[in-house]
C-alpha cells in the first residue's frame, strides 16, 4: 500500500512536535532544578561563610596553617588559637541560627575538618561518612550532593574545611512533582498539536484530493474537461493550471493522433477497396485471361500504393521516436540533386516542365538514401504542382557553413494560410490535384523528419500564383 | 436502371462501373465533384454512388446542391467511417452510407434496395399476372417456370414493372437503360420489347403509339 502524503506529513509533524515538547520540557526542568540547587548552594555557602567568620575570629591572624595535628576534641590540645591561650571552645562552633531557623526540618548539619581530614566539629553528626574529596586547588568552595543531602564545603582558615549541608528531600520531591507536571502538560500540548496538525494536513491535502478526483474523471475520451481552479490556494492553483495546460496539450496531441490515424486508415482504405472490388468482380463470373490480367494489374497498382504509404508511415513513425537509422557518410548534395533530376526527367518531360540544375559541391555528413528521398520528394512536388511549360530550378551551395539545397518552381504556389499546415501529415493544399498525382500527403512531413534528423531545417516560401521555393539547410559539421 | 458513379479514384470507379454494367445497369462515371453534380442534375438517374472526398467540390456539397434539384437516391461510398461523418452524410440528404472497403455484393444489394424503395416497393418480387420478376436475383418466371432473358430485356422489363401503371416515354427508356457510353443505335427499344412479348406474352407491355410503353397496373 502506498503511504499517504497526509500520514507522512502527520508522522513528521508528530516527530518534530515530540522533539520540541520533550526538549523544551526537559530544558525547563533542568534549568529549574539548577536554579533551585544554586539557591540551596548559596544558602549553604552563606552558612559556611558565617562559620568561616567564627573560625577566623578564633584563630589569630599570625597562626595560619599548618595546624598541627591534634587529637579529636575535646581531649586534644587546643587546635586553634594562639599559644598560651585556652583551646578553642569547639562548642562555640555551632550551626548558625540563620540556618537552623530557616530550615529546622531540613536536618542541617555542620562539619569542620582539620586539613588532615580529622573532624574538628560535627554538629550534629553528618548523615554519612566523611567526604573523600577535598576542595580542589584554586577553588574556594564546592558543592555536592550526597544522597538526599546537599552540602557545601568551604576552605576555611588554616586550611580547615567547613562543610554545611542539609537534606533536600523536599526539594527533590518538588522537582519530582514538577517533572510530572511538565510531562503531563507536554503530553497535552503534544496531543493538541497532533490534532491541530491532522486538521491542517487534511486542509492542505483536501484540494489535492479534489484535484486527483477531478483528474480521475478525465480520460482519453473526456480530455476536454479541466480542473476547477476556483477556490484553490495560489500554489496549488498554479499546479492545477499547469495540469490544465498539460491537459490542453494532451488533448491537442490526442486529436492530432486521432486525426492522423483516421487519415492513415482512410488513405489505406481507398486502395484496399480497389483491390477487394476488383477481386470480387473478377471472381463473380468466368473471365477471359485478359480480363484476369487486367484485374491483377489493377490490384497490383493499388497494392503498390498501399506499400508506398505503409513505408512512408513507417519512416515517419521511426522518425517520431528518433529511430530513423541514418548513415553518416560524406554526401554531396549536388550529386544527389543531379541523380534526382535524372530520375524525374521523364516525369518532367511528360508534364512539359523544364528542370534547371546548377550549383557547387556541398558536402554534408548524412544518409545519401534518405537525402535522396528528400530531393526526389521536393522535386516531384515542384514538377507536379507546376504549370505546363513551367520551370523548376534546383541549386546547391555552401552558405554560412551550411549546405543548402534550393528547389524553386513556377507553379501555382501555396496560399499563405496553408503554409503552416504543409507539414501536417496527409495535408493537401489541393486535394483535387493530389489524388491524380498519387501523393499520399506525407511527402513534406517525411522530408522534414529526415532533414531534422540530420540536424538541419527546411523552409518553404511561396506566393500564390508565382511559385514556391523550398530551402533545405544542413549543417556541414558531422552529425553526432 | 441507370446509375452514376462519382468517384475520383480511377481504378475504383472503373471497377464499379464494370460491376454495375455486369449487373444490368447502365452506369456512368464522374471523376470530380463539379462533373458529378452536372451529370446527376442533367440526367435522370435511378441512383447515384457518391464518394465524399472529391476534387473541386466535396461530396457533401455535391449532395446538398443536387438535393435542391432532384430526389435521386444517393448512396455515399466513402472511407470515412466516423459516426459524425455518417450522420452528416445522411442528414445532407443521402439515402444510404457504405464505408470502404466494402463487399461488391453488399453494394449491389443496397443499390437494389435503394431503387426499389425510391419507387415505393418493399417487396423484392414484382408480380404482374402470371409473370414474376425477382429483382434480387434478376430472374423472371412465367407460371413458375424460369424464362431466360438478356440483360437489356430484363432491364427494360424491370423499368416498366417498377413504374407500372405509368407511361414510360422512349426518351426515358433510352435515358435509363443506356449509359453515356452506350451505342444507342444497336439498342433499338422496339426490338427488346418484341423479344419480351415473345417470351412473356403479347399483352404484358402496352404500346402507346408515338409516346412510349407501359405495363398496366
Amino acid at each position: 500500500m502506498r503511504r499517504s502524503l497526509r500520514w507522512r506529513l502527520q508522522a513528521w509533524h508528530a516527530m518534530i512536535l515530540l522533539l520540541v515538547v520533550a526538549g523544551s520540557g526537559t530544558s525547563f526542568y533542568l534549568v529549574a532544578a539548577r536554579a533551585r540547587l544554586d539557591e540551596i548552594d548559596a544558602e549553604l555557602l552563606s552558612g559556611a561563610r558565617v562559620m568561616e567568620g567564627v573560625l577566623r575570629a578564633m584563630i589569630p591572624p599570625g597562626r595560619r596553617p599548618p595546624i598541627p595535628p591534634f587529637g579529636p576534641p575535646p581531649f586534644g590540645p587546643p587546635p586553634f588559637g594562639p599559644p598560651g591561650r585556652q583551646g578553642i571552645r569547639t562548642s562555640a562552633l555551632a550551626l548558625p541560627n540563620s540556618l537552623l531557623e530557616r530550615y529546622p526540618q531540613h536536618q542541617p548539619y555542620l562539619v569542620i575538618r582539620r586539613p588532615n581530614g580529622e573532624i574538628l566539629r560535627a554538629d550534629p553528626t553528618p548523615p554519612e561518612s566523611p567526604p573523600d574529596d577535598e576542595v580542589g586547588p584554586g577553588r574556594e568552595w564546592h558543592a555536592r550532593r550526597r544522597g538526599m543531602f546537599r552540602e557545601v564545603t568551604l576552605m576555611g582558615p588554616g586550611r580547615t574545611q567547613i562543610t554545611v549541608g542539609r537534606s533536600i528531600v523536599r526539594e527533590l520531591g518538588e522537582m519530582h512533582r514538577l517533572a510530572w507536571r511538565l510531562a503531563i502538560a507536554g503530553l497535552a500540548v503534544f496531543s493538541a498539536g497532533l490534532a491541530g496538525g491532522w486538521w491542517l494536513s487534511s486542509r492542505a491535502v483536501r484540494p489535492i484530493q479534489g484535484m486527483s478526483e477531478a483528474l480521475a474523471q478525465i480520460n482519453a475520451r473526456r480530455l476536454s474537461e479541466r480542473i476547477d481552479v476556483e477556490g484553490i490556494d495560489s500554489e496549488l492553483a498554479g499546479l492545477a493550471e499547469m495540469l490544465n495546460e498539460m491537459l490542453g496539450r494532451l488533448e491537442i496531441s490526442f486529436e492530432q493522433q486521432a486525426r492522423f490515424t483516421a487519415d492513415a486508415s482512410h488513405e489505406l482504405r481507398t486502395p484496399l477497396s480497389v483491390i477487394l472490388a476488383h477481386i470480387e468482380l473478377a471472381l463473380s463470373r468466368p473471365r477471359s485471361i485478359d480480363e484476369y490480367r487486367e484485374a491483377l494489374t489493377t490490384c497490383a497498382r493499388a497494392a503498390g500504393r498501399m506499400k508506398a504509404m505503409v513505408d512512408d508511415l513507417l519512416t515517419l513513425a521511426r522518425a517520431d521516436v528518433g529511430q530513423l537509422e541514418l548513415k553518416a557518410e560524406p554526401v554531396d548534395l549536388a550529386a544527389i540533386a543531379e541523380e534526382s533530376v535524372e530520375m524525374l526527367q521523364t516525369l518532367a518531360d511528360r508534364r512539359g516542365v523544364t528542370i534547371l540544375l546548377e550549383g557547387d559541391e556541398a558536402i554534408v555528413k548524412g544518409d545519401s538514401g534518405r537525402l535522396g528521398q528528400v530531393a526526389v520528394n521536393l522535386l516531384t512536388n515542384a514538377i507536379l504542382y507546376n504549370r505546363p511549360g513551367g520551370r523548376v530550378a534546383v541549386s546547391t551551395a555552401l552558405e554560412d557553413g551550411e549546405a543548402v539545397l534550393i528547389v524553386t518552381d513556377t507553379g501555382v504556389g501555396i496560399l499563405e494560410s496553408d503554409l503552416p499546415m504543409l507539414y501536417q501529415r496527409f495535408y493537401r493544399a489541393d486535394p483535387a490535384r493530389s489524388r491524380e498525382h498519387g501523393g499520399s500527403g506525407l511527402g513534406l512531413a517525411i522530408c522534414r523528419s529526415i532533414v531534422e534528423a540530420h540536424g538541419g531545417r527546411i523552409e518553404v516560401a511561396s506566393r500564390s500564383g508565382e511559385g514556391t521555393t523550398v530551402n533545405v539547410r544542413l549543417p556541414t559539421a558531422p552529425i553526432q | 436502371m441507370r446509375v452514376l458513379v462519382i468517384e475520383d479514384e480511377p481504378d475504383l470507379a472503373r471497377g464499379l462501373v464494370q460491376a454495375f454494367r455486369e449487373a444490368g445497369y447502365a452506369a456512368d462515371r464522374a471523376d470530380d465533384g463539379p462533373e458529378g453534380l452536372r451529370k446527376a442534375s442533367e440526367s435522370e438517374y435511378d441512383a447515384v454512388i457518391l464518394d465524399l472526398q472529391l476534387p473541386g467540390l466535396s461530396g457533401l456539397d455535391v449532395l446538398r446542391r443536387l438535393r435542391a434539384r432532384r430526389k435521386t437516391p444517393v448512396l455515399i461510398l466513402t472511407a470515412r467511417d466516423g459516426v459524425g461523418d455518417r450522420v452528416a452524410g445522411l442528414d445532407a440528404g443521402a439515402d444510404d452510407y457504405l464505408v470502404k472497403p466494402f463487399a461488391l455484393s453488399e453494394l449491389l444489394a443496397r443499390l437494389r434496395a435503394l431503387i426499389r424503395r425510391s419507387v415505393g416497393h418493399a417487396e423484392t418480387i414484382i408480380r404482374i399476372g402470371e409473370v414474376a420478376i425477382e429483382t434480387a436475383t434478376r430472374t423472371v418466371t412465367r407460371e413458375g417456370a424460369p424464362v431466360a432473358m438478356t440483360a437489356r430485356e430484363y432491364a427494360l422489363l424491370e423499368l416498366l414493372a417498377h413504374y407500372r401503371g405509368k407511361l414510360i416515354t422512349r426518351s426515358v427508356i433510352y435515358d435509363r437503360l443506356f449509359g453515356d457510353d452506350d451505342d444507342t443505335l444497336s439498342n433499338v427499344v422496339e426490338v427488346h420489347v418484341s423479344h419480351i412479348r415473345k417470351k412473356l406474352g403479347k399483352d404484358l407491355i402496352v404500346t402507346r403509339r408515338g409516346q412510349g410503353y407501359m405495363i398496366d397496373a
